[in-house]
């Protein structure tokens, strides 16, 4: 019976990991393929593979993109995403401690609306806002520049970044705070020497989540960029291939972007595998 | 309160630190949605004509758009059904996950991540071809099992289930994290006793699990909710079949260029998404 049970257990994980990657691994595996072996009726399983799509899509492809090659879109891509996360971490923090410090004064009244209104940032829907944003963007002359993504990806991720710093903050131990403060310690010192060390881990679980979600945001980047500042979720959109039908090549075309997206996201989650599940701790218990 | 004086003057330097994140905040708050009131009362376009001031005009015909409250509909719908589903599926995955050996839950949430980091226009593609009519994979295994299938492409109310088991398979996996972040609070030693005591695994989820988690189960629930009112990439590939509000506000602005409307249409889904997220910090606050 337990040898029953466990092999139910196995088996029902099996699936479930099948059902999540199976997909995937499926239209990777597509992409692979020559268009006609695509469409056939009956799924084939052996076949010649073609790196067609791979070259439409680092080579050829870049010809439906405004003078800039897929190759700049990912490297646009990091630099706003790479950016975006470290200026919301530095830009949170000081923020984040003192909205862990001072409890009873004129800025805790002030400080609460403030984590609610960076985190309804994120959780708008884009196109509620995009519009007045765009006009915004136009009349300073933001459009089409890395300086505005980064910018706004920023606010987006202080809203990852202020709750689980301030919640991390907050949770160091008060003998060690008070302890700091005896030894003639001044609270900028404690900031800098040993609270920002202490929270270090907290850091390391923001920073991946805030990287992955602006280097996929794809609503805001359509309307604010055009050229120079193109990142690579606009520029798969721009690369569909005509006549952007969805048909199997446009599938093909899919199959091998979903590895760039995968990719950099397994790299990051293996490197920091054990802060995942604590980002979501921190960001749920502050 | 000696000491809390001295805390005061003595936070100067990290108070002006701070300053810039305030400001980026809250201006960026303040110029939009100041440009979102300003914009929704007149009839800018997208080409550069003079726009005229219609006052409330926007929020008017906003009512008596059948498209603009037909996405509404259809986006209960597809929260309602997607939201459930992912909740109830992710506290029951979850559950399997944390009872197995440590090395299971590591290899889960390595697998758990995949579907989270892929954009939704290409999880909408592969969905939409999966059960392509012609010769996708899943509409092929049910022929073979003489189950007839139909172009869904063609059949808007079906479509939209199928963006719901789209959005069901992205977004059930960060479900799993939310609980398996707070089954890490349940103290090992009540595993043990309802294991000892025979508790069966429903009664195990109902009366422990569920209680305990609460918190990280409203979270879930809200978190989902206000994303599925996000959904617009994923519909891309569905090439207008199925339209939720997020995209026809896209459609509205950029298709056929009417900012005013768009931006008093969107203004509308502010409030409805703003207004959910104020309940939620009430519920949370109450706590």
């Amino acid at each position: 019976m337990p040898f029953f049970r466990h092999f139910t257990k196995v088996v029902g994980l099996a699936i479930a990991a099948a059902i999540v990657v199976g997909p995937i691994a499926w239209t990777v595996i597509e992409s692979f393929k020559s268009e006609e072996d695509l469409i056939s009726r009956t799924p084939v399983w052996l076949f010649a593979p073609t790196l067609e799509p791979y070259r439409y899509l680092l080579v050829s492809g870049s010809s439906f993109l405004p003078g800039r090659s897929f190759v700049q879109l990912l490297l646009n891509s990091f630099v706003v995403a790479g950016f975006s996360s470290i200026a919301a971490v530095l830009l949170s923090l000081p923020l984040a401690f003192l909205i862990s410090r001072v409890r009873f004064n004129w800025f805790s009244r002030f400080s609460t609306p403030l984590l609610y209104l960076s985190f309804a940032f994120r959780m708008v829907p884009q196109f509620s806002i995009a519009i007045p944003l765009l006009n915004v963007y136009r009349t300073f002359g933001l459009t089409d520049t890395l300086f505005g993504l980064i910018l706004l990806y920023s606010v987006l991720n202080l809203s990852i970044t202020l709750p689980v710093f301030s919640g991390a903050f907050s949770r160091i131990s008060p003998e060690v705070n008070d302890a700091a403060l005896l030894d003639g310690c001044s609270q900028s010192t404690l900031f800098l020497r040993i609270a920002v060390g202490s929270i270090a881990p907290n850091i390391f679980s923001a920073l991946p989540l805030a990287f992955l979600l602006s280097w996929n945001e794809l609503p805001y980047a359509r309307i604010l960029t055009r050229s120079d500042a193109l990142t690579a979720p606009v520029g798969v959109l721009m690369m569909i291939p005509p006549p952007k039908d969805f048909d199997a090549e446009v599938f093909q075309f899919m199959g091998s972007v979903a590895i760039f997206q995968i990719l950099p996201a397994m790299i990051l989650v293996l490197l920091l595998r054990r802060f995942v599940l604590r980002a979501w701790e921190d960001y749920i218990v502050d | 309160v000696k000491v809390n004086k001295k805390q005061g003057s003595d936070l100067l330097p990290i108070q002006l630190a701070s300053i810039p994140a305030i400001i980026v905040v809250v201006l960026a708050a303040s110029i939009i949605l100041y440009s979102a009131l300003t914009l929704s009362a007149t009839n800018a376009k997208l080409s550069n004509q003079p726009a005229e001031f219609v006052g409330v005009n926007n929020f008017l015909a906003a009512t008596e758009d059948h498209r603009f409250i037909e996405s509404l509909l259809s986006q209960a719908l597809v929260t309602t059904l997607s939201v459930s589903v992912e909740i109830s599926l992710g506290l029951l995955l979850s559950y399997e996950i944390c009872k197995s050996t440590k090395r299971v839950q590591s290899f889960a949430i390595v697998m758990l991540v995949i579907p989270l980091s892929i954009s939704q226009i290409v999880i909408g593609s592969i969905w939409v071809f999966l059960f392509n009519h012609a010769f996708g994979l899943v509409s092929y295994v049910l022929n073979s099992l003489s189950i007839r299938t139909i172009d869904l492409m063609n059949d808007p109310s079906a479509a939209l289930l199928l963006v719901v088991l789209a959005d069901v398979w992205q977004w059930t996996p960060l479900v799993i994290i939310i609980m398996l972040a707070g089954m890490r609070t349940l103290q090992r030693n009540i595993w043990d006793a309802a294991e000892i005591d025979g508790a069966s695994d429903i009664s195990f989820i109902r009366r422990i699990v569920v209680p305990t988690l609460r918190p990280f189960i409203i979270i879930a629930i809200v978190l989902r909710i206000l994303e599925s009112l996000k959904i617009f990439e994923l519909l891309i590939p569905f090439q207008g079949t199925v339209s939720l509000p997020n995209f026809y506000i896209f459609t509205q602005s950029f298709h056929y260029g009417e900012l005013g409307y768009a931006s008093a249409l969107g203004l509308l889904l502010f409030i409805l998404s703003s207004s959910i997220l104020i309940v939620f910090l009430r519920i949370r606050g109450e706590r």
